[in-house]
């Protein structure tokens, strides 16, 4: 039985808690340039030179590294959801129109600018820029979830027992 | 959605669809009408799937709930003569406005293991 609730708990739970892994991509504005910066994953930020058609970067640069604790994610990710990101998925990135070295960035954790010269990510604002309530989801709050939905499912499971 | 000012253009990706990578639209001002218009110009499709991107298990993952391929994000070069999109196999594609022949192709994801 215990099988049973910890499923119903993983695949309930799973689709409220999943962040829309979109990718995202910007020209540089600078002239002469030819240099894209692309977003992908949740938080990863790469560089590809088109005429060289090969990456700029040896490694993506990960955009946000706040959030929640990676050994809390890891164990979400085992046992609930996944494809829980910890609340640090960045929708959206745009390019400086007359500096193509600065990048902003915006998601669930606020606004952070990647210079591209420096190598640097910034964070302007601690504020989410985002409607999606559910890559807001903290700590305090993912537990409050797995708690009730866990309760709802032992409740269920006397329920089906006095039945019987 | 992009805009590019200089040319007027708007491109705008798609829902998932099994041809169409992205629509291209030329925005104008009817002096008639006094209004502007919207015409639909091209219906680029997407690369031929063996020239760029490899499925690997990580792609297959990727897409296991959304199981048709479709246009993530998309962006005019500031000149309006080259058009990048990103798909969700997360293949990025540069091609001409003009000609829309694809003159680069490369998967973020083999490239980045490789890289690393």
């Amino acid at each position: 039985m215990s099988l049973i609730a910890f499923l119903l708990l993983h695949f309930s739970l799973d689709p409220f808690l999943r962040n829309k892994h979109s990718a995202a991509l910007r020209w540089s504005t600078n002239p002469g340039e030819p240099l894209l910066f692309v977003k992908y994953d949740c938080n990863s930020l790469d560089i590809i030179d088109i005429e060289r058609e090969k990456l700029a970067l040896k490694k993506p640069i990960v955009l946000d590294k706040t959030g929640n604790s990676s050994c809390f994610i890891f164990f979400f990710n085992l046992f609930v959801a996944p494809h829980y990101t910890g609340g640090k998925t960045i929708h959206w990135i745009d390019v400086n129109p007359s500096n193509g070295n600065l990048l902003v960035t915006g998601g669930d954790r606020g606004v952070n600018l990647y210079d591209k010269r420096a190598r640097k990510v910034i964070t302007i604002s601690s504020t989410p820029l985002t409607g999606n309530l559910l890559g807001r989801f903290d700590l305090a709050k993912s537990f409050s979830l797995c708690f009730s939905l866990l309760l709802e499912v032992f409740l269920l499971n006397d329920k089906i027992q006095s039945k019987q | 959605m992009t805009y590019n000012a200089r040319r007027g253009f708007l491109g705008a990706a798609l829902p998932p669809d099994e041809k169409i990578a992205w629509q291209l639209f030329g925005i104008e001002y009817n002096a008639r009408k006094h209004n502007y218009e919207v015409k639909l110009l091209r219906k680029p499709q997407f690369p031929s799937s063996d020239s760029g991107s490899k499925h690997n298990i990580e792609n297959i993952f990727r897409n296991r709930d959304n199981n048709e391929k479709h246009t993530e994000s998309i962006d005019f070069d500031p000149t309006g003569t080259l058009v990048a999109t990103i798909d969700s196999e997360m293949t990025c594609a540069v091609s001409e406005m003009e000609t829309q022949e694809y003159s680069s192709i490369l998967s973020i994801v083999n490239e980045g293991s490789e890289g690393n």
